[in-house]
C-alpha cells in the first residue's frame, strides 16, 4: 500500500466505472462530497460496514497533494559527462506520463535514478512525498526495454520469485489471473526457454505488475510485440490507468504517445526540452498543413517551416495563422489537389525538437 | 540481512542444486574418485602378482652380491643386455666395480616400467642393500630391522606430561581437513557465484532485479545462496568421506574426539574466508562482460586458495618465518596459512586475534565497497569496466 493515509468514504451515488484517482476529472459522475470514515480498509472489505454501498480509497501523500513523483533539479554525471542536467518535473497520480527523447538522451538514466539504482549527484527525488525507501520500491513496477529472464526455470517459479521480492500476498491466485489475462496460463509449468519472444515480453510485463504497483514505469513497452499483443497490452495498461495506476512510459512510438499520454517530458542530451500537457505542447508548435500540388510553390510569409517534396509539401504555421488566406495565395500560384489542416503530430514535434 | 536477501538466497540455492552439473559434481566426483582409487589398487595388485617375466638380471662388478631367487647373474654387460633383449629377464641391474666408492647403480629395461614404478626400484635397492649388509657380516636379525623398520608410535603429551591419545592426531588431522574444505568451498562456490552473476550480466537481467531489491540485498542473497550450495556439496563429500573412513581402519581415530579451540578457530576461518572470497569474486564477476571473462577475472582470487600449496614446503620447514607471519595477517591468505601454522606449531594467540581482526575489518570495508561496484558493474553492459570506471563506481553514493 502506498505510504500515506488511506481513507474510506461512504458514497451513496452511482459510479459507473472503476474508481481511480482520476475520478474527479473524467471517470465518474461526481456526487456529494463524501464523508471520511475513520476505520481501516481491511475492516471495511471484510464487510464490517454494511451501510457502505460503495467504497472509494484515496491514497494521498503525506502532504496531501496528488503528485506521486517530484523531481527537482536532478543532475547526474558519469565520468565528467553530464547525463542529466537539472531536470525538474512532476508526475501526478493516475496520469499516463510520456518520457520521450532520442537515443542517448538520458531517459534510461532518469528511470534508473527514479528507481534508486543510480543516486543523483545533486537535486532531489520524492516519491509519494517521501525519500526513496524499500517500501516505496515495492510500490513501483518496472518493465525494462531489454534483458531476458532465467531460461532454465519454470514460468511459475519465475513469477513466484519476483512476486516474493515484492512481498506479494496470495501469489498463486494472482499469478493465474495474470497468466490467463495475458494468454500464458498453459505455459505456467513450462520452462522460460520454451516461450517465444512475444510471450517472454508478456511474462516480463506480468512480473512488473503482479504486485499491483501504484506507479508503473515502462521502457518501450510495445517493443518485440505483434499488433495483437500490442492491443492486448494497451487495453491492460488503460485498465490499470483507469484503476488509478500511474503510468510512466518511455517510448519512441509517437502515435502511442498521442493516444495514451496526458503529459510528457522530452529530454535531449540530458536536458529538459519539452514538458507539459500534450495539447498545450501541440498548440505551442502550431499547425501543419499538408498540400498536394502541381507547379512551383511561391514564397509564403506566414509559413514558419516547410518540407517540400516537389508535388507534396508539409507547411508549418502558427496556431492563429489565417489558413484561408494561405490557401488563396497557394491557389493563385499552383494547382492544388489536396489542402488539409491538422495539428502537428508528436512525430513532427519530436524530430523538430531533436534537430535543434 | 533482510527478507529480500533470503528470497534471493532461496531462489539461487534451489535453482543451482537442481542443475544436472551440480548433481553430477556432488555425487559423481566422489564416486569417480572411489573408482579411480579402486582401479589403482586393482592394477597395483595385478602388477605385483601379474604374469609375465618378473626376473631381474644383474652384473656384479663390485663382487658382493649373493645369489637370490628372482635375480639371475650375468658375467658382463653384453651377456646381460643380450638376455634383456631376448626377454629372458625384465631388467638388468649393473653394479660397477667402483660402486662402493661412488654408490652409482644402473638399471637397463625395455618397457620403462622401472622408471615409473617406485615399488620396483625400491625392491632392487633393497636387494642391493641386503647384499651389502651380508657382505659386511651383519646378522639377518639386524639386517631385517634395518631393511624393514617398524613404524614408530607417536605419543603426544599434554601440558602435564600425560599422553593425549588418538584424539590428538584427530585434532591435527581435522584442521588440515578443514583447510582443505575451505579451499574446496571457495573454489566451488566461486564457480557457481561467478557463473550466476556472469549469466545475469550477459542476459542484462541485473536492471530488472535491481528494480525489485537493492544491490546490497541482491549481493547478500547471492553470497548466502551460493554459500549454502557450496556447504551442501562439501557436506555430501565429507559425509561420503566419513562413511568410507568409518568402514575402514581409521574409524578409531575419530572416536571420542573433542571440539578444541583449534577446531573453533578453523570454523571461524572457514566462515570469514568464505565471505571474503565471495564478496571479492562477486565484484570481479560483476565487472566482466561475459561468463568466460568472469571466470578469468575471478581466477585472481581463486589462486589465493591454492597459494598455500606453493609455500607448503617452506611452511612445514619453518612455520614461524617472517613470510609466514606476514601471510597470516594478509586477509586473502590468512584462513589457509593461519590454520596450517596452527596445526604445526603453537602460534601466539595475539597473532590469531590480529589476523581475524584484519579479516573482519577487510570484509566490512569490502562489503560496503562491493555493493557499489556490484550495482554499477551489473549495469555496464557489453563494455569491460576499466580501473577508472571502478574508481568512479566507488565514488557513487
Amino acid at each position: 500500500m502506498v505510504p500515506g493515509h488511506t481513507k474510506i468514504y461512504n458514497v451513496n451515488y452511482q459510479m459507473l466505472t472503476c474508481v481511480s484517482a482520476r475520478w474527479q476529472e473524467r471517470a465518474c459522475i461526481p456526487g456529494p462530497e463524501p464523508e471520511p470514515h475513520s476505520r481501516d480498509l481491511t475492516a471495511a472489505q471484510a464487510g464490517l460496514f454494511p451501510g457502505i454501498s460503495f467504497m472509494v480509497t484515496i491514497d494521498r501523500n503525506e502532504n496531501g497533494s496528488d503528485t506521486v513523483l517530484h523531481v527537482q533539479n536532478l543532475t547526474k554525471t558519469f565520468d565528467r559527462k553530464t547525463v542529466l542536467d537539472t531536470i525538474t518535473f512532476d508526475v501526478r497520480r493516475g496520469e499516463v506520463f510520456g518520457l520521450l527523447g532520442p537515443n542517448g538522451a538520458g531517459k534510461t538514466t532518469l528511470i534508473r535514478t527514479i528507481l534508486d539504482i543510480f543516486r543523483p549527484d545533486t537535486g532531489e527525488i520524492a516519491l509519494f512525498g517521501r525519500e526513496f525507501s524499500d517500501d516505496i520500491k515495492d510500490a513501483i513496477g518496472y518493465l525494462p526495454e531489454e534483458g531476458s529472464l532465467d531460461k532454465e526455470i519454470l514460468v511459475s517459479e519465475c513469477i513466484r520469485y519476483f512476486a516474493e521480492l515484492k512481498r506479494v500476498d496470495a501469489i498463486e491466485k494472482k499469478m493465474d489471473e495474470w497468466l490467463e489475462k495475458l494468454d500464458l496460463l498453459e505455459y505456467r509449468n513450462r520452462k522460460i526457454q520454451d516461450l517465444s519472444k512475444g510471450m517472454h515480453r508478456r511474462l516480463q510485463f506480468i512480473l512488473s505488475v503482479i504486485h499491483e504497483p501504484d506507479i508503473l514505469i515502462l521502457d518501450e513497452p510495445f517493443s518485440g510485440l505483434d499488433p495483437l499483443n500490442i492491443r492486448t497490452l494497451k487495453d491492460i495498461l488503460l485498465d490499470l490507468s483507469g484503476k488509478g495506476t500511474t503510468l510512466i512510459m518511455s517510448t519512441h512510438q509517437m502515435d502511442e504517445v498521442e493516444r495514451m499520454c496526458d503529459r510528457i517530458l522530452m529530454l535531449n542530451s540530458g536536458k529538459n526540452v519539452l514538458y507539459g500537457r500534450l495539447d498545450d505542447i501541440r498548440k505551442e508548435f502550431g499547425l501543419s498543413i499538408e498540400v498536394h500540388y502541381e507547379g512551383t510553390l511561391p514564397h509564403l510569409d506566414t509559413v514558419t517551416g516547410i518540407n517540400d517534396s516537389g508535388n507534396y509539401a508539409e507547411l508549418v504555421v502558427e496556431e492563429d495563422t489565417d489558413t484561408q488566406a494561405l490557401l488563396k495565395t497557394l491557389a493563385e500560384n499552383v494547382k492544388i489537389r489536396k489542402f488539409e489542416i491538422k495539428q502537428r503530430s508528436m512525430n513532427e514535434i519530436f524530430i523538430e525538437v531533436c534537430r535543434k | 540481512m533482510t527478507a529480500k536477501s533470503l528470497v534471493v538466497a532461496k531462489f539461487e540455492f534451489t535453482k543451482t542444486v537442481r542443475r544436472k552439473g551440480f548433481i553430477l559434481g556432488t555425487l559423481g566426483l566422489p564416486l569417480l574418485l572411489l573408482l579411480v582409487v579402486g582401479l589403482v589398487l586393482y592394477s597395483g595388485a595385478g602388477f605385483s602378482t601379474g604374469s609375465g617375466n618378473q626376473t631381474v638380471g644383474y652384473v656384479d662388478g663390485a663382487g658382493f652380491v649373493q645369489a637370490a631367487p628372482g635375480y639371475i647373474p650375468y658375467p658382463d654387460q653384453e651377456a646381460g643386455k643380450a638376455a634383456l633383449l631376448g626377454e629372458h629377464v625384465r631388467s638388468l641391474l649393473v653394479i660397477p666395480p667402483d660402486y662402493l666408492e661412488t654408490g652409482k647403480l644402473t638399471i637397463y629395461t625395455r618397457d620403462g616400467s622401472l622408471l615409473g614404478s617406485t615399488g620396483s626400484r625400491k625392491s632392487v635397492q633393497e636387494f642391493v642393500a641386503g647384499n651389502l649388509l651380508r657382505y659386511e657380516n651383519v646378522s639377518d636379525r639386524i639386517a631385517e630391522k634395518i631393511l624393514e623398520p617398524e613404524n614408530p608410535e607417536v605419543v603426544v603429551l599434554d601440558a602435564a606430561g600425560n599422553p593425549k591419545g588418538d584424539e590428538a592426531l584427530a585434532g591435527f588431522v581435522l584442521p588440515f581437513a578443514i583447510t582443505l574444505v575451505l579451499a574446496l568451498g571457495i573454489l566451488t562456490s566461486s564457480g557457481y557465484l561467478m557463473q550466476g552473476i556472469g549469466e545475469e550480466k550477459e542476459s542484462r537481467r541485473g536492471e530488472f532485479l535491481l528494480s525489485h531489491c537493492s544491490a546490497e540485498q541482491l549481493l547478500a542473497g547471492k553470497i548466502l545462496g551460493y554459500g549454502a550450495v557450496s556447504l551442501l556439496q562439501i557436506g555430501v563429500w565429507v559425509a561420503i568421506g566419513l562413511a568410507v573412513i568409518a568402514a575402514g581402519p581409521f574409524a578409531a581415530l575419530f572416536t571420542g574426539m573433542q571440539v578444541t579451540w583449534l577446531l573453533c578457530a578453523a570454523v571461524l576461518y572457514l566462515i570469514l574466508g568464505y565471505f571474503l572470497f565471495a564478496v571479492s569474486i562477486a565484484c570481479a564477476a560483476s565487472l566482466a562482460t561475459s561468463v568466460r571473462e568472469a571466470q578469468q577475472v575471478s581466477a585472481i582470487f581463486t589462486m589465493f586458495a591454492v597459494f598455500p600449496l606453493v609455500f607448503l614446503q617452506l611452511l612445514i620447514h619453518d612455520p614461524d618465518s617472517l613470510l609466514m607471519q606476514a601471510l597470516t595477517y594478509f586477509p586473502y591468505t590468512a584462513p589457509f596459512i593461519a590454520m596450517l601454522r596452527l596445526t604445526l606449531v603453537s602460534v601466539p594467540p595475539y597473532e590469531i586475534a590480529v589476523s581475524m581482526a584484519i579479516l573482519v575489518l577487510t570484509i566490512v570495508v569490502l562489503t560496503r565497497l562491493a555493493a557499489r561496484i556490484f550495482r554499477m558493474g551489473m549495469l555496464k553492459y557489453g563494455k569491460r569496466a576499466t580501473l577508472r570506471d571502478v574508481v568512479g563506481f566507488l565514488k557513487e553514493k
